[in-house]
This record gives structure tokens, sequence and C-alpha cells, in this order.
């Protein structure tokens, strides 16, 4: 999820998301160009897996994404 | 097990990563490892599944009245609040969020009790906002070793520049020297 969109920023679409039980079971990766602990964070600890500083490697994004991946393919495989 | 050696980590966003970083490093460790993870409940147990694979000390999520045990590690679950009852056993409990996250790093710190003889150490690791904070000031001054993640090698320096600002922090070190602190006191 990107931080800055057009409209409506990352953190206001995470809790929109929220509040209508969209993300139970969801992790997210924050894409930001800010290089500083973004406030607006505050009370989306726990989704908020990763926050990935612009600019980065591709590689290491797709390295990273693949990681939280494994993490849900073994959630997926016990059910839940 | 009248001295038991604690080791609490506190983490929050990156703290995966990170704690992959950190595991692969240490041995079983002459220590009971608490961890408090801002996670929610659908996904700490594909957590606790992600560390396993890096940690030769086995993983599991904390469940209600587990002992603690040297060289195994358990992770607080999703949507309780975890505390330690006589530094000794584990009790999970529902409550309002403390620094607008449950599990609250702050809750299981502050129930930490003086060691009675066994080593403790109490870690910051990356996560936004100050919870720890106050924790790591009680395992403080209850006879802990602390130590905060150091600005380079944190995803996010929040949680552990809130930590090293209290005073409390022995040390302020990267997560491959956290490992060997770590090491050095419980390996």
């Amino acid at each position: 999820m990107d931080v800055m969109m057009p409209g409506k920023n990352g953190w206001e679409t995470i809790r929109e998301m929220k509040s209508e039980g969209l993300l139970a079971g969801n992790i997210i990766s924050m894409l930001t160009a800010l290089d500083t602990p973004d406030e607006q964070m505050d009370g989306l600890q726990e989704l908020v897996i990763d926050y990935i500083t612009k600019p980065f490697e591709p590689y290491e994004f797709i390295a990273s994404i693949r990681s939280y991946l494994d993490c849900f393919e073994q959630m997926g495989s016990e059910g839940q | 097990m009248s001295h038991l050696n604690l080791l609490m980590i506190g983490s929050s966003t990156g703290g995966l990563k990170v704690l992959e970083v950190l595991f692969p490093r240490l041995p079983v460790l002459n220590a009971a490892v608490v961890i408090v993870q801002h996670i929610t409940p659908l996904v700490d147990k594909s957590f606790v599944t992600s560390l396993q694979r890096v940690s030769v000390m086995p993983v599991s999520l904390a469940q209600e009245g587990d002992s603690l045990q040297h060289g195994k590690v358990l992770l607080a679950p999703g949507g309780v609040h975890l505390y330690l009852v006589n530094n000794q056993k584990i009790h999970l409990a529902a409550g309002e969020r403390v620094n607008s996250v449950c599990p609250s790093i702050d809750v299981s710190m502050l129930s930490v009790t003086p060691g009675r003889g066994g080593k403790m150490v109490g870690v910051i690791l990356t996560g936004m906002g100050r919870d720890g904070a106050d924790g790591i000031v009680h395992m403080k001054k209850c006879g802990s070793v602390t130590i905060a993640q150091d600005q380079k090698t944190s995803v996010i320096y929040g949680m552990p520049k809130a930590a090293a600002e209290t005073g409390s922090i022995d040390f302020v070190l990267p997560i491959e020297r956290i490992a060997a602190k770590l090491r050095e006191m419980f390996g």
C-alpha cells in the first residue's frame, strides 16, 4: 500500500478497509517516500508488517513480498 | 526453576524482518524467551511458523498458564495482552489497547518482577510509536540489562528511539550485535 496516493492516502484507505472488516487475516507492507516514522500509522501497527522506503531495488521488494507470501501460504495450509 | 533467566523482546513494524536476522545468530539460549510483536490474531500462527524456520529454539504461540522454560521461545498472541506471573508463567487477558496496540509491549514488560538471581534482558526492536518505553524503564529497575536496536538496522526508528530517550537503555546496537550480546549473556 502506497502512503501517498491521489484523493485518499494509504492510512485512510487502510482505516476504511479495516472498518469494513476487509483486512482480517491480512498483513500490509507500506511503500513510502518518507524516511521518518509516520504518526498516521498509530493504531495500525498490528496490520503493518513492513515499511519500505523509496527508492528501493525491485529485487529487494520482490524478495520481501515472497517471504510474506511464504508466511501466508503456510497460514492457508493450516486452514485459517 | 527459581533462578530463571529471561529475555523479553518487543517489536512492531519490521519485526519479522529483524527477527529473521536475529534468530539465525542465536544458539539455544540459557534463558526463557518471550516476544511481544504487534500482530493481529489471524496472523500470529504464521509469524510463529516463519520464526521457527530460522530458530534452533522451539517457537510457539503463548497460551494461558504456559510455564517459561530456558531455551524455548513464546510469542504473544494477537488480540490479547500477555502478562508474566512471578516471571514463571504466562497469563493472557483481553483488555483495552495500550499505546494504541494489543498486545502491548509495555503491559508485558511492566508485569516483570525483580529477577531473584536470574539474569534478565529487555530488548526494544524496530517499530512506530513509543510502546515499550515505559516497560523497559521498569525492566531496568528490576535489574535487567536493556538494549535498543540502532537506527541504521531498524525498519522504523520509533520505539527504539523512544526507549533510548528514557535514559534506561544500557546498549544501543545494530541487530547483529544484539545477537552477539545475547550470546555473551545467555549462550
